[in-house]
């Protein structure tokens, strides 16, 4: 009898319910939260349902030693991890970006590539801002990149430079990609005066296959010559772009933007999601980081929006800038450019803006990975 | 092994990026150089691409003249199409051998629309002259 009531006692100390704290059940609370947000409002939900069930999978205690934890060798969380650890899959997730962009909008209107220039500026105001919170060089850099808007970019970059700062970095990367139309929104409304959001710029010209298939394997070359330490990415991303604009490469194409982009989405988010153990994640310095974070959003968007009213005073009157589009300089595709055309049509119901924002939406993926190329070349 | 060798590539690696950030930190502690230097070069990238792009552009809506390319002083469609007398002579060979009047509409439309006669887009400024 007593050998079963032993037993019993053995086991109840393995059980969740035996080494659950206050911790572990906030995170599960923010976690099904994260779900609730993407079912209700439809955030983003290919990437908070994961994330958001991540959180409860790496939340749930258990007692070390059964290598079951995402952080315990030989697991299988950690297995599946390596591949954020060790930045594998954001290059696979750009080869499906590459492989499902148009890059019409950007090649019929190149100047319109400046402004995803100009919104790369929150990546380095975020930086120096949190140099002086006391972070270093390196974490400091990983922390900026979250104003690229860009997740697979932020994982990319913070598992080489400040690898424990990843849970919090990537979740906060992806949340705010969520948030892009609640964040946005007031600062484009803010910097724009009514007759600006009122301008309706000049159709794109058509492009021809060509140019199209030209286009990634010049930009490819031009932008991995001058950053070679953003190749992975630059490299998968106009890869991508080729198997989808060469034309003899469906199957591929279909492939990169389908089933694999679709797995290696569901590995980052579960995965991410799990390596925010409430121990290691629930801290002041998560805060910050979640503060700065918005902090780099708002700064691109600002830069972006300012970026392209000051290309006005260059532009005659036929080639004027909406600078509605300047938001989209931040490389959330194609939320951001989403944003310009929902913003634009309240002031405008006629006035079509998306096509014109995908062309610094698509700019800013490159302005960003490139961004990610230059820290990693400075700190890396 | 391999294992092994991977943790060992990644603690150095780790202690590279260490030396780098505490070096940059004594170099840079307010990050203004390296947020200067940054901005300038993700600025020069997009802007060598925007030169690039608007020159591989011009070529292809025919902007720009080529050497050998013949001059015609007339302005191409730019669709990588052919001229406007191709247009007719296209028009003219289809009505030789079908002899149909749709051949001749079709050649016209084709000469309008290479020769950017069509109606693409409008100014959106309406002026209304009131006596």
């Amino acid at each position: 009898m007593n050998t079963v009531i032993d037993s019993l006692q053995q086991f109840l100390q393995y059980t969740g319910f035996a080494n659950m704290t206050v911790q572990h059940i906030i995170m599960i609370f923010i976690g099904i939260a994260f779900i609730t947000v993407a079912i209700k409002k439809d955030w983003e939900p290919l990437l908070l349902v994961p994330i958001g069930f991540g959180m409860i999978i790496g939340n749930i205690p258990f007692s070390e030693g059964l290598q079951i934890g995402i952080y315990e060798e030989g697991s299988v969380m950690s297995i599946l991890y390596q591949g954020v650890r060790y930045g594998w899959y954001p290059p696979l997730i750009f080869l499906g970006i590459g492989a499902m962009t148009d890059f019409s909008a950007l090649i019929s209107q190149p100047r319109l590539m400046l402004i995803g220039a100009a919104a790369q500026v929150g990546i380095f105001g975020a930086y120096a801002i949190a140099l002086h919170l006391g972070f270093t060089p390196a974490e400091a850099g990983a922390i900026g990149i979250i104003g690229g808007a860009d997740g697979p970019t932020a994982i990319f970059l913070s598992s080489k430079l400040a690898p424990e700062l990843m849970g919090a970095i990537a979740v906060s990367a992806y949340s705010y990609m969520a948030l892009v139309p609640v964040i946005q929104r007031p600062v484009m409304l803010l910097l724009t005066t009514k007759k600006e959001r009122l301008i309706r710029m000049k159709p794109a010209r058509q492009v021809s296959q060509k140019e199209k298939i030209i286009f990634p394997i010049v930009g490819f070359i031009l932008t991995a010559m001058i950053v070679p330490s953003g190749m992975p990415l630059l490299g998968m991303l106009f890869f991508g772009n080729l198997l989808k604009e060469s034309g003899v490469t469906k199957r591929l194409a279909e492939t990169a933007r389908g089933p694999l982009i679709d797995v290696v989405t569901i590995l980052i988010g579960v995965t991410v999601g799990c390596s925010t153990q409430a121990d290691v994640f629930l801290s002041g310095t998560s805060i910050k980081i979640f503060l700065l974070g918005l902090l780099s959003f708002v700064i691109a968007t600002t830069c972006g929006v300012l970026f392209a009213k000051f290309m006005n005073l260059f532009c005659k009157e036929e080639n004027k800038i909406n600078p509605l589009i300047g938001n989209a300089g931040v490389s959330a595709v194609p939320d951001s450019a989403r944003v310009s055309q929902n913003v634009g049509r309240e002031f405008d119901k006629n006035n079509h803006l998306l096509m014109h924002a995908m062309a610094p939406n698509v700019a800013g993926v490159i302005g960003s990975a490139v961004a990610a190329g230059i820290l990693l070349s400075f700190l890396g | 092994m391999n294992g092994f060798m991977l943790s060992v590539n990644m603690l150095q690696a780790s202690a590279q990026v260490m030396h780098k950030s505490a070096e940059m930190a004594e170099k840079d502690p307010h990050g203004i150089i390296i947020t200067a230097v940054s901005v300038a070069v993700v600025f020069s990238v997009l802007i060598i691409l925007y030169f690039a792009y608007s020159l591989i552009g011009k070529s292809f809506s025919g902007q720009i003249q080529w050497k050998g390319r013949k001059a015609s002083g007339r302005k191409t469609s730019g669709k990588g199409t052919p001229g406007p007398e191709e247009a007719a002579a296209i028009a003219m060979a289809l009505d030789s051998e079908l002899n149909g009047e749709v051949y001749a509409a079709i050649g016209t439309a084709l000469h309008h629309y290479l020769n950017d006669m069509v109606h693409d887009y409008e100014s959106y400024i309406i002026t209304i002259r009131r006596k």
